[in-house]
């Protein structure tokens, strides 16, 4: 099968027949590939369904198995990342690799450093990096350094530095999911005016929104096929959900809760509460059954927020929660203390703050609640393994054992060893910062079932997304962050994309 | 749990060349089958091991603990010259000559090791600087006290013969007592780092310090325990090395630094903290005493050939080792 192969265009890239294993595990099974030059090809599929394992073998990280790769008509024998370049194939990965300590235009440059008479030069590496940023409209400054940079400019420097090559293919394996509204945007007519210079780009995001803006055509894997491709009119976003997940998604928000607001009822209170000296003051109340969602633009104070009430950043106000057997009314200043008192946060940084990636599955489920668990200082390693077990059946945690690596796993199984975390230390209050990010759409699902379920079952959720789609299919009622303030409270109807969206565009002001 | 090749390597390897330069020693001086040499190697084995017990616990969290050596010099100074002065008292103190300077030699060792940790986590200097400068102060502290103190104590004093036997005569065979005591301690030290909560937050703070602060384990304490840990052996290293050598010199400890490092490195642990562990860097520690007393002592091959084999030594099984941490990942 082919993609958009059209007659006496001939393809720049063609993969047939691609398989890979490792271990045991088959990650790819006779995949064909094919990459017509101007085309914008969305490549979806749940996580471990295969695309990054594809795009590596694209790229020359990996060899296949067994398989051809064909550029310009020409079956490639040793091709490696080498060979990847010379083709003019470039990629921006899920894991930014940029070096902290330099500066952006540096970093655009590195390891193909301009020269003028042999030197390195500054000012055209420079002048380099302004075009390809100019090109995305980032106005990230070429010498600022990268350590300095909020998450969504490194993205941008990040894919600067994949366009600055000038490639045929143009690799973007989830770029979005870090950036901003406008960024998004931006990236997207940068997309375009690539396929109209006659090159192709390969896009992953788990936004449909995004993939029917933009792309020409779709590839859909699961389990390391290829269970179809479509051109975009002859497709639409419930179609390619399906495909995905291999069986209808009816539904991927469970019913809303009735909740009771009756004051004197809080299971969570903030007053004046205040996180270092710059976000806040935030006045807010939760309920018995209620997820409480918090939106705005990323980086207007709400994951500081999360963080000041789990006890990661120094805050002041009043703040307590009902049930709390020390009637305690100020913030805790360690995190230890609040998850001691029954505060856990899953944290943004899944990779930095969420897990000991090279520790096994079962001491990351329990890092958390170690002092529940222990006996006399000692870890019974058979109630660690149970603990796991139980979180294994009830996320329906894909893992090899217990006792497997966790960096081993992929991104969705990852994120549901952290909720696991966090709920083994048994949560009055669960936050959840962004938790579905980078997340396929039926993990996802899994993990609005487990969210409401768990609100039924009389935990506190406070869920902060970047996502305005699923704080309005999920969230009973919704904060509004702009400048790091709350400016809007929105309940039952009023909860629109449109009405969040316009609030923290008018807080923006 | 299955374990990986390159960890069973990783286990396995220091052993193996241990028992290899053993065999080498014996095959080139058979007097070292003796029970006499024998227990020689053994007590120099004691005092590296207990050094490299409060080392391998600041390398497990990515630090490293440069003052030990003069640590280890200071307390041998204030042991010897403790037990030399209150011995020729009589009387309760004089009676309890010995037990006065292991208190001593301990409440130096933490205050040592507790500034250290404070220094690092409070004032946020990298580990090596701030144990540099503690080695560096240590020996200033150290050459105002000595000026007050005999460099050697009599030997035939009750209490220095107490010590003396305690680390150098043989019970049975060629094991020492002090070698008894060391071992019990040990096994204690590998099942709190291998089945308590505080091992694991050792290695998780090793691993990863945000992961581990979100989770609500304090980096800060963890790394100062392990530094009063690590000052508190090497003062009781000290200790022995008085009742092994019967003196004290201003240049006694000097080279525990290095050695404490290399037994924690060539007993596979890694020097980025979070993967390793005691058992081996007791293997670790067997294998520079029998290269440095007792190998290189016997192939007559003078001091400079001696430094360039052990560093060759050295190098070979780190490599060794990466080969097998690679094959770790290849597998997953």
């Amino acid at each position: 099968m082919s993609v958009n192969n059209t007659p006496g265009l001939n393809p720049i890239v063609e993969l047939r027949g691609i398989d890979k294993s490792f271990g045991g595990v088959h990650a790819l099974r006779e995949v064909d590939f094919v990459i017509p030059p101007a085309t914008i090809i969305g490549l979806v599929g749940e996580n471990g369904a295969g695309k990054s394992t594809l795009l590596k073998v694209l790229c020359g990280t990996y060899s296949a198995d067994a398989g051809e790769l064909v550029i310009d008509g020409v079956p490639q024998t040793h091709y490696g990342p080498g060979g990847a370049r010379r083709a003019g194939i470039s990629m921006v990965t899920q894991e930014l690799s940029l070096f902290p300590n330099l500066t952006v235009a540096a970093n655009i440059a590195i390891g193909r450093e301009p020269t003028v008479a042999g030197f390195v030069s500054g000012a055209k590496a420079r002048r380099n990096a302004e075009w390809a940023l100019g090109l995305i409209q980032s106005t990230v400054s070429p010498d600022a350094v990268v350590r300095d940079l909020p998450f969504a400019d490194r993205q941008n420097v990040e894919i600067a530095k994949a366009l600055v090559d000038d490639p045929r293919i143009l690799v973007l394996d989830e770029p979005t999911s870090g950036l901003r509204e406008a960024e998004v945007d931006a990236l997207m007519e940068a997309m375009r005016k690539l396929k109209e210079a006659g090159r192709s780009v390969i896009f992953i995001t788990h936004r449909m929104s995004e993939l029917f803006a933009v792309c020409d055509s779709f590839m859909v894997m699961k389990d390391g096929v290829t269970v179809g491709t479509r051109q975009v009119g002859d497709t639409n976003p419930d179609e390619l959900v399906s495909m995905m997940v291999g069986r209808d998604i009816k539904s991927l928000y469970p019913p809303k809760a009735t909740v009771d607001r009756t004051p004197g009822t809080e299971k969570l209170h903030l007053g004046g509460f205040r996180v270092g000296r710059s976000v806040g003051p935030v006045d807010l109340d939760l309920f018995e059954n209620e997820i409480l969602g918090i939106a705005g633009l990323a980086g207007n104070g709400q994951n500081e927020l999360l963080e000041g009430i789990a006890g990661l950043r120094r805050s002041t106000g009043t703040m307590w929660r009902s049930g709390d057997p020390k009637k305690r009314t100020h913030p805790y200043s360690t995190p230890g203390a609040a998850v001691r008192a029954g505060y856990s946060l899953v944290p943004e940084d899944r990779k930095g703050q969420g897990l000991v990636l090279s520790f096994p599955v079962f001491k990351n489920v329990t890092l958390a609640g170690l002092r529940q668990i222990s006996r006399f200082g000692f870890l019974p390693q058979s109630k660690e393994y149970e603990a796991t077990r139980r979180y294994v059946g009830m996320l329906d945690i894909r893992t090899p054992s217990e006792s497997a690596v966790t960096a081993a796993l992929s991104g969705g199984n990852q994120q549901k060893v952290v909720l696991a975390k966090a709920l083994d230390t048994q949560p009055a209050i669960l936050l959840l910062s962004d938790p579905t990010r980078g997340i396929d759409v039926g993990t996802k699902q899994e993990i609005y079932t487990l969210v409401r379920q768990l609100a039924g079952k009389g935990v506190g959720i406070i869920f902060l997304s970047t996502d305005v789609t699923e704080i309005v299919g999920l969230c009973d009622r919704v904060l509004v962050m702009s400048h790091r303030q709350v400016v809007a409270e929105l309940e039952g109807d009023e909860i629109t994309e449109e009405s969040i969206t316009r609030a923290a565009f008018e807080g923006d002001k | 749990m299955k374990l990986s090749s390159g960890r069973v390597l990783t286990a396995v390897l220091p052993w193996v060349v241990l028992v290899l330069l053993y065999l080498a020693l014996v095959a080139k001086a058979p007097n070292f089958v003796r029970a006499g040499p024998m227990s020689v190697l053994l007590y120099s084995v004691t005092i590296l091991g207990v050094v490299a017990m409060g080392q391998v616990c600041v390398i497990l969290i990515g630090g490293i603990d440069l003052s030990v050596s003069n640590v280890m010099t200071f307390t041998n100074i204030v042991s010897a010259s403790v037990i030399g002065t209150l011995a020729t008292k009589g009387g309760f103190l004089g009676q309890h000559s010995l037990l006065f300077a292991v208190l001593a030699c301990v409440a130096i060792g933490a205050v040592i090791g507790a500034l250290n940790g404070v220094i690092i986590t409070k004032l946020g200097m990298p580990d090596m600087i701030a144990t540099l400068a503690m080695w560096t102060i240590v020996y200033g502290v150290m050459n105002l006290y000595r000026v007050h103190i005999p460099k050697t104590i009599d030997p035939s004093s009750h209490p220095s013969t107490v010590l003396t036997s305690f680390v150098t005569s043989r019970i049975f065979a060629f094991v020492t007592p002090a070698s008894i005591v060391w071992i019990v301690v040990a096994v204690i030290l590998i099942v709190v780092l291998r089945k308590t909560t505080f091992g694991r937050q050792v290695y998780a703070v090793g691993l990863s310090r945000g992961a581990s602060h979100a989770a609500g384990i304090s980096a800060v304490r963890t790394t100062i325990v392990l530094y009063v840990i690590s000052g508190v052996c090497a003062a009781l290293a000290g200790v022995l090395l008085t009742g092994s050598l019967s003196h004290a010199n201003l240049d006694t400890g000097n080279n525990y630094q290095l050695w404490s490092i290399a037994a924690v490195v060539l007993g596979g642990t890694s020097i980025f903290g979070g993967r390793g562990g005691y058992g081996s860097t007791i293997a670790g520690a067997a294998i520079i005493v029998v290269l440095v007393n007792g190998l290189l002592n016997v192939l007559r091959i003078g001091t400079a050939a001696q430094d360039i084999l052990y560093g060759v030594v050295i190098l070979v099984m780190l490599l060794v080792f990466r080969f097998g941490s690679r094959k770790d990942d290849g597998a997953g």
